[in-house]
């Protein structure tokens, strides 16, 4: 039988690691989305989930609501995707006179050769990356405003500003293909 | 609902919306590599923390400052304390945001010693960190005495604080 988050939880604060292989593998799948579509590279992702369920497991005794793992854990892959990128811009300003470029690269999806997906990782990774940020996670993830402004430390109106701008870019570049 | 929260009702939003919420999965190599990190970890061990001071600071109301301290014994082996400090009368709360805490706004508290006084130790190994101080969760405030970078991407002012190795 499947055993409960918070009982994976407790098992791991104890050690157990493969209690805690168990949390990886029920949340490597959602976190998995997020980074990629956040990074939009499948190197950078990797090493954010990688570097989430490290800084998870080490600071555990931290999780105060065992039940509540996957909000938790989610806050830590946030903030470590925001870490990734300045490190991937930071790169793109040593190597490139146009750090720009960086929001201009080709976005593989891993689910392939969908002509609309590619369209939209493309026009996602165009969006600055606070509005792409604000974005998938009040609609691709579904968060309240207040739950992303805990998360980020932007304030609500901020946010809500983001997202319609996010909102905005995409239908004027994604509008064409969709009705073309 | 309001004005902008509407924009998430546009029949383009949801097509654009639907695509993204497919299942995209990095795949299993991932609780491999995370696993075999785990299994790698060294015991902790405990050791004196190294003692380096930068003195003379006045800090002004509301400005933050970053002092590298004598930490208590057993921070742990390999760090320097590091002392954030910061002076605001008009702040509830106040948390420092950075790179060793990964930018999480709330994870990194700092305790009120006084009027307005607020400050934290942090044990941070060798090398270069940015970060700021948040107060009250939405005012972001840099240390004026260190290098600042501006942040590409979120708007909040940074400073960058370089943690030297300990002296043997």
């Amino acid at each position: 039988m499947e055993q409960s988050v918070s009982a994976l939880v407790l098992r791991a604060r104890d050690g157990d690691l493969d209690a805690f292989g168990q949390l990886v593998t029920r949340f490597r799948p959602p976190f998995s989305r997020y980074a990629l579509q956040m990074l939009g590279q499948r190197e950078e992702a990797e090493e954010a989930l990688q570097d989430t369920f490290l800084r998870a497991y080490r600071s555990l005794a931290g999780c105060r609501e065992p039940a509540r793992f996957q909000a938790w854990a989610f806050a830590i892959l946030v903030n470590r995707c925001r870490t990734v990128r300045r490190q991937l811009l930071r790169r793109a300003r040593r190597h490139s006179r146009d750090p720009d470029a960086l929001d201009r690269v080709s976005v593989p999806h891993p689910e392939g050769d969908d002509a609309w997906r590619e369209e939209i990782q493309r026009a996602l990774a165009r969006l600055p990356a606070a509005q792409r940020e604000a974005f998938l996670l009040k609609h691709v993830e579904g968060l309240s405003y207040e739950a992303i402004a805990e998360l980020s430390g932007a304030r609500v109106p901020a946010l809500k500003m983001r997202v319609l701008r996010a909102c905005e870019a995409l239908r004027r570049e994604l509008s064409g293909v969709l009705h073309g | 609902m309001d004005e902008l929260e509407r924009t998430g009702a546009d029949p383009v939003i949801q097509r654009i919306v639907e695509a993204l919420r497919a299942p995209a999965d990095l795949g299993t190599e991932v609780d491999r590599r995370v696993l075999a990190a785990l299994r790698r970890l060294p015991v902790p061990r405990r050791g004196l923390g190294q003692s380096l001071v930068i003195g003379g600071l006045a800090v002004a109301a509301g400005l933050g400052a970053v002092l590298l301290v004598p930490g208590p014994p057993g921070p742990p082996e390999g760090t320097t304390p590091v002392r954030f400090v910061l002076s605001s009368s008009a702040a509830s709360r106040v948390s420092v945001v950075g790179d060793f805490n990964d930018w999480n706004p709330t994870g990194t508290p700092l305790r009120r010693r006084g009027a307005g006084e607020w400050s934290l130790t942090l044990p941070l190994h060798p090398g270069r960190y940015r970060f700021s101080f948040l107060l009250d969760g939405r005012t972001w405030v840099s240390d004026p005495r260190l290098p600042s970078a501006p942040d590409p991407d979120f708007g909040a002012p940074t400073s960058i604080l370089t943690v030297e190795p300990s002296a043997p």
